[in-house]
């Protein structure tokens, strides 16, 4: 079998990424949404700081022994750009990129701004956790999807 | 090696940047006029690296431009430790060029409809009229990259 890397990205690397990479990986489990501290327990939610833009974070590997990692790429739209530079890098075949910025509600960017952004997670942890539940059932469809049209 | 060069706007400082860099600055006005990918926002907007062409030595030069291009060079460095590579098969260039975010705004103002032209227009016009600054920005980053050294141009006259 082919191994994969699997790299989940969004702008900040911190939130709907690492819930998407999760799902991937069993940790949350996709048809229950899960608690604040569920979240919160998560070794890279809420947790990035702005050195770890560009720095492919290491999550674990699934069932299939593909290697799921998250990308904070500081970029809203970055699909054609990672996807173009793995291309020249001769790595594509890879990588399977999945970009979650289209999940990312209001809440999550409000609250990731003001949690990762200004560095005040008692004021934005709220909003971030709100969002991510209104985010959670979208995000596992698209885990979902991914599994069935890469594996 | 092949050199990807990015910045703000792929279409307007970082193409004449490149054009320094395959050695076509003698001539830099024509060769942007007669160049579709100067000023040619559908393609920017795309956000993919856009080839253009191969130097004396037949390495090929891309340009890219990108809001975060001060993360590519970690990004594609990152892309390639993960995938295993022993050593990173392309050269990345980050072009900090004074003025690009005036450009970038222009750009940005020529998605307006039927306005939108005229802010592209400018957009090209205020690149050309920056192209000797453009120019020097770009010597001086290669002066800064010893592994560009190859790359050095010979002090030429400016037309």
């Amino acid at each position: 079998m082919i191994l994969i890397k699997f790299v989940y990205f969004d702008y900040g690397g911190s939130h709907s990424s690492v819930l998407a990479a999760n799902i991937h990986l069993g940790n949350l489990n996709s048809a229950k949404t899960p608690s604040d501290a569920e979240l919160i327990n998560l070794p890279l939610f809420d947790k990035t700081v702005p050195e770890d833009f560009g720095t492919m974070q290491y999550v674990g590997q699934d069932e299939n022994n593909h290697e799921v990692y998250v990308f904070g790429t500081r970029h809203s739209d970055f699909t054609a750009t990672i996807n173009g530079l793995a291309a020249l890098l001769g790595v594509s075949t890879e990588y399977t990129f999945v970009g979650t910025m289209p999940y990312v509600n209001y809440l999550l960017r409000l609250g990731g701004f003001l949690s990762r952004g200004l560095s005040a997670p008692s004021l934005g942890r709220p909003f971030v956790f709100r969002g991510a539940k209104m985010a959670y059932p979208a995000l596992a469809n698209l885990v979902d999807r991914v599994k069935v049209e890469t594996i | 090696m092949d050199y990807i060069l990015v910045g703000k706007n792929a279409v307007y400082e970082t193409i004449v940047a490149a054009l320094v860099f395959l050695q076509k600055e003698e001539n830099l006005i024509e060769e942007l006029d007669k160049n579709p990918v100067f000023g040619d926002l559908d393609r920017d907007n795309k956000r993919e690296p856009i080839f253009m062409g191969f130097d004396n030595r037949g390495n090929r030069i891309y340009i890219l431009g990108t809001q975060n291009y001060k993360l590519i060079e970690k990004i594609v460095g990152e892309l390639s430790r993960v995938a295993g590579q022993p050593d990173i098969p392309l050269q990345v260039i980050t072009m900090e060029i004074k003025g690009d975010a005036l450009t970038y705004y222009l750009a940005y103002l020529a998605d307006l409809p039927l306005i939108g032209a005229w802010f592209a227009n400018l957009a090209k016009r205020w690149v050309i009229s920056r192209k000797t600054e453009i120019m020097t920005s770009c010597r001086n980053t290669i002066n800064s990259m010893p592994q560009l050294e190859d790359f050095s141009p010979a002090a030429k006259p400016l037309k």
